[in-house]
């Protein structure tokens, strides 16, 4: 399987990048001097900061290498089916949380969410995930909104 | 010499039924998140953040605190139990409480940490109310110069502690100050790194970050890798739960070593709870008379680190109340929740919130009576709990995050900030680097920029500032010999694994 998550030794490199984009960036706003630093002067420094540090990390690296994450999905024997479920499900019912708790209320976005979520295990089965996310809802419910008092919308915006 | 005048306004304060119940509810909440692996005080103290802004801010601090060193209590029974840490810095009791769970002995084990957990506390107590004060006085002596020092001897601490080598450390340490950018220049009102973002001009979230890259980074992580996931616990024996006279009799002097040992450690902001329970382990192993029974379930190897996490969970309170610096991402939340309700954290808070200061010192005692009370009868409950598969579990933490993300800022932004930090917290886990010192990082960045540049206006550009005062240079040297001595070290580390496989 091709690896789907940057391995180790790519960590300096992407960090160099980084660094290298904060400087450039910083240069965009005044810099200043010493005595009257402008917004500029502290990403600067950070920014070559971080290019210095992920130089040494290069040269760690090739002196010793770190090893690679036990649970990579490109090395771990126990993820033979694909892992995209398991990496995009749970962030997309995140990301359906956000866009649904203004526009649709908190009860559909709890549902969607915990249904999106729950999805992403293999184990759980339509009415399993539909058992959880209905008594999930009405507890996160009583104990938010009618206890606690968040100022949202049960249903609707 | 304590001061107990103070002390008794303390109790007067903490004990009103308000407080109490409270209390109560902080500690509870805090052990059972502890319980459940995955879910630290962090996740469950950013859940709960948004109940507080009904109540004072005393009470609510109380509840905050509650949930930290409840969480502390909670964490070493799941370790016990399952072999897997509730909290990450009781992964050191499993290496001796999982053996004793093994051999029948859960219950006694479970009875030992929670003895070992109270005295700890108690001595990092003792050492809050007679050196707080002090450590107030002498920060009101410090200047931008002395301040930026010392945050940058916590960050370079912080950064120490990364598993892959100190560069890694500070690597993300940097990143974590540049995340502080984003947001408003405080000083020119310059829009820096936002991107055309309006949401972004007050910067990113620290609960979102943390979610994101702990929590949610965390669930993927196990998802993708069914083996992380943590498994039912065999059917536990608990037999008898009172440890036998010969198990007390090792108990004393692990346990004051240990606390004191934690009590020390937690003071020094960036060195938390995990790395106490770890350098008390091995001061324990190496002043034992039979170091070679560490690790088979021996007494010592579980009263020692349970002591030193929890006295360090409770000394964490001196930087972050006196000085404003947070040693740790779940103090800087709580330091967050402190400015959210108008209190500025810093050497005035003792002169200034006598009543606040006193009260959750008082609450301190308070809550660790009742954990040490409600521990035992209740280990029945947490047994269950663990009962409750992952795939049923999972699902259940997420919403809560999202919830909880949601409703401190009533911002949906900020829980689109989740789904970012919890990409880049997953693509973490494969780079190597840890979230832990880039979290810090992005706390103390904008107050460190700030004593930065008033630092260097007060000495009209000369840099020479930062080592020409002596408490500055002191902590900057500090710093300089942490990076020396992990350089050296792992080096050292390296040489080693060469000879043995030459």
């Amino acid at each position: 399987m091709p690896p789907i998550r940057p391995g180790a030794r790519l960590a300096s490199p992407i960090l160099f990048v980084l660094g290298a984009g904060m400087v450039a960036g910083a240069l965009t706003y005044d810099v200043g001097t010493l005595r009257r630093m402008g917004p500029g002067f502290f990403p600067l420094v950070l920014g070559v900061a971080l290019a210095l540090l992920s130089l040494a990390m290069f040269a760690d690296d090739r002196k010793r290498p770190v090893p690679e994450a036990a649970d990579d999905p490109a090395i771990s024997a126990h993820s033979s089916r694909s892992p995209w479920r398991a990496i995009a499900l749970p962030l997309i019912a995140v990301l359906a949380f956000a866009m649904l708790i203004r526009t649709g209320g908190f009860v559909p976005a709890v549902l969607v969410c915990t249904g999106l979520a729950a999805f992403a295990h293999p184990a759980n089965g339509p009415r399993g995930i539909a058992v959880l996310a209905v008594v999930l809802a009405v507890l996160t419910a009583l104990v938010f909104v009618f206890a606690l008092g968040i100022p949202v919308r049960l249903f609707g915006r | 010499m304590l001061p107990f005048e103070d002390i008794a306004l303390g109790f007067e304060s903490a004990l009103s039924p308000l407080k109490l119940l409270y209390c109560f509810a902080g500690v509870f909440m805090g052990m059972l998140m502890g319980v459940l692996p995955g879910v630290g005080a962090m996740a469950t103290i950013s859940m709960l953040l948004p109940v507080t802004f009904y109540v004072e801010p005393d009470v609510g601090l109380i509840l905050l605190a509650g949930i930290y060193y409840g969480a502390q209590y909670g964490g070493s029974i799941t370790s016990i139990l399952m072999n897997l840490p509730g909290t990450p810095s009781s992964a050191v009791i499993c290496l001796d409480g999982y053996p004793m769970a093994q051999q029948g002995r859960a219950g006694p084990a479970i009875f030992l940490t929670t003895i070992a957990s109270f005295g700890g506390s108690v001595i990092a107590i003792v050492l809050l109310m007679t050196i707080a004060p002090l450590a107030a006085e002498l920060a009101l002596r410090f200047g931008a110069a002395e301040y930026f020092a010392l945050m940058v001897l916590g960050l370079v601490a912080a950064a120490s502690l990364a598993q892959h080598g100190i560069a890694r450390g500070l690597a993300m340490v940097v990143v974590g100050l540049a995340l502080g950018l984003v947001g408003t220049d405080v000083v020119s009102g310059t829009f820096r790194f936002t991107f055309g973002a309006l949401e972004l001009a007050d910067g990113l979230s620290v609960i979102a970050m943390a979610m994101g890259l702990f929590g949610v980074a965390e669930i993927v992580a196990n998802l993708v890798d069914p083996a992380r996931q943590p498994s039912r616990s065999d059917r536990v024996r608990m037999k008898d739960l009172a440890p036998g006279r010969a198990d007390l009799r090792q108990v004393p002097g692990p346990l004051v070593r240990g606390g004191a040992t934690g009590a020390l450690l937690g003071i020094l902001p960036g060195t938390g709870a995990s790395i106490a329970a770890f350098v008390s382990y091995g001061l324990e192993k190496r002043l034992s008379r039979t170091p070679e029974r560490f690790g088979t379930g021996h007494v010592p190897g579980v009263v020692a680190p349970e002591a030193a996490n929890n006295a360090a969970a409770q000394s964490a309170f001196i930087p972050t109340l006196t000085l404003g610096v947070p040693g740790d991402p779940v103090m800087a939340l709580m330091m967050s929740a402190l400015i959210i309700h108008g209190i500025q954290p810093g050497p005035l808070v003792i002169q200034e919130h006598p009543v606040l200061f006193w009260g959750l010192i008082a609450s301190f005692v308070i809550g660790n009576l009742m954990l040490l009370v409600l521990n035992l009868p209740l280990i029945g409950l947490w047994v269950r709990l663990l009962r409750v598969p992952y795939r049923r579990l999972y699902p259940i933490i997420l919403v809560l995050i999202c919830i909880g993300v949601y409703a401190v800022g009533n911002s949906a932004f900020d829980v689109l900030q989740v789904v970012f930090f919890g990409a880049v917290g997953y693509a973490m886990k494969g780079l190597r680097l840890e979230p832990a010192p880039l979290i810090l990082g992005f706390v103390l960045g904008p107050l460190l920029e700030e004593n930065f540049r008033r630092a260097l206006i007060l000495s009209r550009g000369d840099l020479a500032t930062f080592v020409e005062r002596p408490i500055s240079a002191g902590f900057l040297l500090a710093g300089g010999a942490i990076v020396a001595l992990s350089v050296v070290t792992a080096r050292r580390a390296a040489r080693r694994a060469e000879g043995v496989v030459t």
